[in-house]
């Protein structure tokens, strides 16, 4: 009895040497912005691959983009920070200045991921002086959501096909009380899309890449600024500034039309609006920039877990892992060999795909100061004008100086 | 050796400044971590040159300091700033103050009241900032809603014009419960006797207020305007959530600029120069209220 017992127990004891004696699974920190509807889908596919990986554990910490921002900053200076995290384009520039960035090239060349599976715009975006500096997450177009009762209402049977019929039909839905008051907007127009896809899509850019100067006190510019802030001023089709946000006003009821990404669906179902979405009309030249979060590794903290990454990468990009996340959240799949996915059909998702042949990317946002030019110039100038506060043309042509002072830091 | 040091340890035991120090070391230690190492390594940033991985490190001398006196983003800022405390800080005091005076007596309903004036000093300033930007939006607040009933059609946050004093007014609802309770334990520190002998000699209500109650409560006025000072000061969440800074940067404070330079554009040096800038400002207010407020500071 007694040799059975020591038996047992030396066969536990080796078990358990053996158990401890594996080598253990490397540790990835991954901070992400994704808090909507699309966080949980996120964390269920980080959760599967911890699951199935027997070398890498991801520790995945999720924030609003503010606050991911705000400790990016101090984990850089402070040189402890995530393995990776996601995030849009435009702080590219910034990071890659800084020297910040590990440069994935290897994701490619070792053959772990066929560039071919994904759409051109995926594999332009983060590709600066010829590196990939950062691996790709999703794609997705923002496109015009529609509250289709009030189309109903105003008789509108067909979707616009250029921007004169779009704010034609945002007139009509525009509707006002006796004193003259708004009570319904035809077309909430947020200053960033104003600039980044109507002023874009009219085929008028801010800034004139090749010369590295701003364009916005051009009298082309002028002119099509000048007939935004009729529409929204004259015509009241739009808020000057929606300080709740679109998504809101939406949900409320108080505007027929905006534009937004697919992680709006969730909410404005949860709302109970009758809506549907459509693609934003083109304007003559048909440009526009398309939306492309990006997974960033910063050279501080990576090191040798890079391999770890990639096999994360791998996982995130294969099929079974982008049907569940278009699924979950609406985004369009990474991928273009999945157009004809049968699990997707009848999905928002498909409805956002509908666009995926127009993914379209530009180098602009690649300026160290691309931010501060859209949120804090174009903003400023755009709300002196609807306010009343400045003429476009003055207002435009202070902002257009400031613009090339930035534009110097390339 | 070791009796050396059990020496020196009794000693230090046994004096009353020794004792003393040993009782604030832990907090100098936790300020010295979070506070004054912070501090100084803001004053040397400022004078240096560099990016936020800490590389190209150059001494800049005044060169920041130069460059904020030059930006037009500085001067609405601190002209902001100083707007925001001119007006909030005198607010909250009279406001605190009134009515403190006016439930300083024990009663149920002074006691209901007491703990309904602090419910918004123990909320998050986020929380409560994100509640009055929907409360306070012109298309789908409840503000806007009863102000149209009425004929009004302000714009609310969205009117540069009526941005700021909605901050201030958001921000003294949400301070005020702080000095009303300080002021309401100061009121009970002043002497019974004072008011008995004012009876007395037949002083009204109204002077007794102006000749007893304000003068006895000056030093706690003047703590409760230095703190409401540093806090005006240095106003960031309310901001940050209700407006952005703008519109049309027409609430944005020196603070949301710091924050702004620093987390935003990386410009590390030049965000701590600005602070440095505050730093001094806010010294500055410190001691003179100070100086002022010390100077009623008389034991009956």
């Amino acid at each position: 009895m007694a040799r059975k017992l020591f038996s047992v127990f030396m066969i536990t004891l080796a078990v358990t040497a053996a158990v401890y004696a594996a080598p253990g699974k490397v540790t990835l920190q991954f901070w992400s912005g994704f808090t909507g509807p699309d966080r949980p889908v996120l964390e269920q596919i980080v959760k599967n691959f911890n699951d199935t990986s027997k070398t890498t554990t991801i520790e995945m910490s999720t924030m609003t983009w503010d606050v991911l921002d705000q400790k990016l900053t101090a984990s850089f200076a402070a040189g402890s920070g995530p393995d990776f995290f996601n995030y849009g384009p435009e702080i590219l520039g910034k990071y890659y200045n800084l020297g910040a960035l590990t440069n994935v090239d290897e994701l490619y060349s070792s053959g772990m991921v066929d560039k071919k599976i994904f759409p051109k715009s995926v594999i332009a975006v983060p590709v600066i002086d010829g590196k990939n500096l950062a691996a790709p997450m999703c794609v997705f177009d923002t496109m015009i959501y529609y509250n289709k009762d009030m189309f109903a209402a105003a008789g509108i049977k067909t979707l616009p096909k250029n921007q004169d019929e779009l704010f034609a039909i945002a007139k009509k839905l525009t509707k006002k009380d006796a004193q003259g008051n708004v009570t319904q907007y035809g077309l909430g127009l947020a200053y960033d899309q104003i600039f980044q896809t109507f002023m874009y899509g009219w085929g008028l850019d801010p800034v004139d890449m090749a010369k590295n100067k701003s364009l916005m006190a051009q009298p082309d510019h002028l002119a099509y600024v000048q007939r935004m802030a009729d529409l929204v001023t004259k015509d009241k089709i739009s808020p000057e500034i929606a300080s709740t946000g679109m998504d809101t006003l939406f949900n409320s009821k108080k505007i027929a039309m905006y534009c937004n990404g697919p992680w709006a669906t969730t909410g404005h179902v949860s709302a109970g609006v009758n809506f549907d979405v459509f693609n934003i009309p083109p304007g003559p030249k048909a440009d526009k920039i398309s939306g492309h979060p990006l997974f960033y590794i910063p050279t501080k903290f990576m090191g040798s877990k890079i391999q770890n990454y990639y096999e994360w990468e791998k996982y995130w990009v294969d099929k079974p892992q982008q049907a569940m996340w278009a699924k979950g959240t609406g985004y369009p799949t990474i991928r273009i060999d999945m157009g004809n996915e049968e699990s997707l059909k009848g999905t928002w998702a498909s409805k956002f795909s509908s666009a995926a042949d127009r993914f379209t990317t530009r180098n602009f946002v690649l300026y160290q100061n691309a931010g501060k030019i859209f949120d804090e110039e174009l903003k400023n100038a755009w709300e002196a004008v609807c306010l009343g506060k400045a003429t476009v043309k003055d207002a435009f042509a202070a902002a257009s100086v400031n613009i090339d002072g930035y534009l110097v830091d390339k | 050796m070791a009796t050396n040091r059990t020496t020196a340890w009794n000693r230090l035991l046994n004096s009353q400044k020794g004792v003393a120090y040993l009782f604030i070391a832990p907090s100098l230690l936790i300020i010295s971590f979070f506070v004054i190492i912070p501090m100084i390594c803001s004053i040397v940033f400022s004078f240096l040159d560099f990016n936020i991985m800490f590389t190209k490190i150059k001494f800049a001398g005044f060169a920041n300091f130069i460059k904020l006196f030059h930006d037009h983003r500085v001067k609405g800022a601190l002209f902001n700033t100083f707007y925001f405390t001119i007006f909030e800080v005198p607010l909250q005091i009279i406001v605190a103050l009134v009515i403190a005076v006016i439930i300083k007596n024990q009663s149920v309903m002074n006691t209901i009241f007491r703990g309904v004036y602090f419910i918004p000093v123990i909320c998050s300033l986020t929380i409560v900032a994100l509640v009055w930007e929907f409360l306070l939006d012109r298309d789908v607040g409840i503000v806007s809603f009863y102000l149209k009933q009425i004929g009004i059609h302000w714009g609310l946050l969205r009117d540069p014009d009526q941005a700021m004093p909605l901050v201030i007014i958001v921000t003294v609802w949400k301070n005020f419960g702080f000095s009303m309770v300080v002021f309401l334990a100061a009121l009970q520190g002043i002497p019974q006797s004072l008011y008995e002998a004012a009876s007395i000699d037949g002083i009204r209500a109204w002077d007794r207020l102006f000749k007893i109650t304000i003068p006895m409560m000056l030093p706690t006025v003047g703590f409760c305007i230095i703190t409401a000072l540093t806090a005006a000061f240095q106003a960031f969440d309310q901001i940050y959530v209700m407006t952005g800074g703008g519109p049309i940067f027409r609430t944005e404070t020196m603070v949301y600029y710091i924050y702004n330079m620093a987390f935003r554009t990386l410009k590390l040096p030049y965000a701590s120069a600005n602070a440095v800038v505050l730093f001094i400002i806010i010294l500055a207010f410190s001691l003179f209220t100070f100086r002022r407020a010390s100077a009623h500071d008389k034991d009956y």
